[in-house]
């Protein structure tokens, strides 16, 4: 056994800590590789770095982890966590991060756009015309010799049109006693736009 | 213990505070020990325990119970240790070994600059050879050799521990010992 060897195997009888099994063979390995004064000096190395003092913990160590604790133990690890993990998305990608932050914006602006058009009730001012509860009245014994053009609401005619009857985000009701003399045309109004822009974006 | 370490992490899940002062009980002695090792010195080390296991109460649900709960503590604890000591000693290139010299580096150089004559005293009053020698080892020698020493921990444990292959943790601690070893000769 070289000096290399005898030297690997002292390290692993001090990592194991536990004698070889045959301790008379690895004395006499020892001895052949004339290693037998540097397994005694490690021997006393691993002895001294045992006997290193440990020092001691305070003894309110535990009651001050505790005071320093966040109150709930759930909550802040995926608050903390996911925040974070998005950000540095946001910063691997950031012509991403900004098409899909313009995507939202424009989306939430159709989306209140829409969503405040609903409440306007606007119509084709025509004398005999009622307006109640956002819908649009054409009385009975009403006629109305133009197109009718109602948004925002329904039209409920009992009355008679001589002309088309447009309703944009609105229905249209015909009463029995009501005459339209031409075409009832409903638009949904967010297809229809969405439609015309998706015409635009390929003309 | 094992079992009962379990248990206690289990309430600690439900926000069970006594539960979880209990853990700290049975786990502080090593913890500190651990993180003393590494950074030498009760005041800090003691600090970095205590952070250690906050991190643990914060992180409880990402345990693994294939993990045994000592090596995931001890883990945590050496993390934090280690970073900490290299905000206090900004080491980039006192790790490595300085050209003609065997063992020895620029952070034994360092060792004695960076502390207040008075400290440095009574510290190296207290201090004995061996600890003395251990503190001029290079990091990356110096902390799984004496983690090997807390405890007695496995090479196993302070591979996983330190995310440093078996193999490698094996041969840092042999490198260790026998850089440590010389000292001694000398002497």
């Amino acid at each position: 056994m070289t000096r290399e060897q005898a030297r690997q195997r002292i390290h692993e009888y001090l990592d194991e800590q536990q004698p070889p099994e045959d301790w008379k063979a690895f004395e006499r390995e020892m001895q052949e590789a004339d290693a037998m004064e540097e397994f005694e000096e490690y021997r006393l190395l691993d002895a001294e770095i045992r006997a290193l003092p440990a020092p001691r913990l305070s003894a309110d160590f535990t009651s001050r982890v505790l005071a320093r604790l966040p109150e709930q133990a759930e909550t802040p690890t995926p608050l903390l966590r996911k925040p974070s993990r998005f950000g540095s998305k946001m910063k691997q990608y950031p012509l991403l991060a900004a098409a899909s932050i313009f995507c939202l914006l424009s989306l939430g602006s159709l989306g209140g756009y829409f969503s405040q058009e609903k409440h306007d009730l606007s119509y084709t001012n025509v004398p005999g015309l009622m307006a109640q509860n956002g819908e649009v009245v054409v009385p009975a014994g009403v006629t109305v010799d133009q197109d009718l053009y109602v948004e925002g609401g329904n039209v409920r005619i009992e009355g008679v049109v001589n002309g088309d009857v447009t309703t944009v985000d609105g229905d249209a009701y015909l009463a029995s006693a009501g005459r339209v003399n031409g075409k009832i045309q409903e638009i949904d109004q967010l297809f229809e736009r969405v439609w015309y822009g998706v015409k635009r974006i390929f003309e | 213990m094992e079992e009962t370490t379990l248990r206690l992490i289990e309430r600690v899940k439900g926000g069970d505070r006594d539960a979880f002062a209990a853990l700290v009980d049975l786990y502080k002695d090593g913890a500190f020990l651990v993180a003393f090792r590494v950074l030498r010195d009760r005041m800090e080390a003691e600090d970095a325990t205590q952070e250690a296991f906050i991190r643990v109460y914060t992180k409880i649900d990402t345990y693994n119970a294939q993990w045994k709960f000592r090596t995931w503590l001890y883990r945590i604890v050496t993390n934090v240790s280690i970073d900490r000591l290299r905000k206090k000693q900004p080491d980039y290139s006192l790790d490595a070994e300085m050209s003609g010299t065997e063992g020895l580096t620029l952070y034994s150089q360092l060792e004695s600059k960076d502390k207040l004559p008075e400290q440095q005293a009574v510290e190296s009053e207290q201090r004995s050879e061996v600890e003395q020698a251990i503190a001029m080892l290079p990091e990356k020698y110096r902390v799984p050799l004496v983690l090997k020493y807390v405890e007695d921990l496995s090479l196993k444990e302070i591979s996983e521990m330190t995310d440093l292959p078996v193999a490698t943790v094996k041969t840092r601690i042999h490198r260790g010992r026998e850089a440590l070893k010389k000292q001694f000769v000398k002497r």
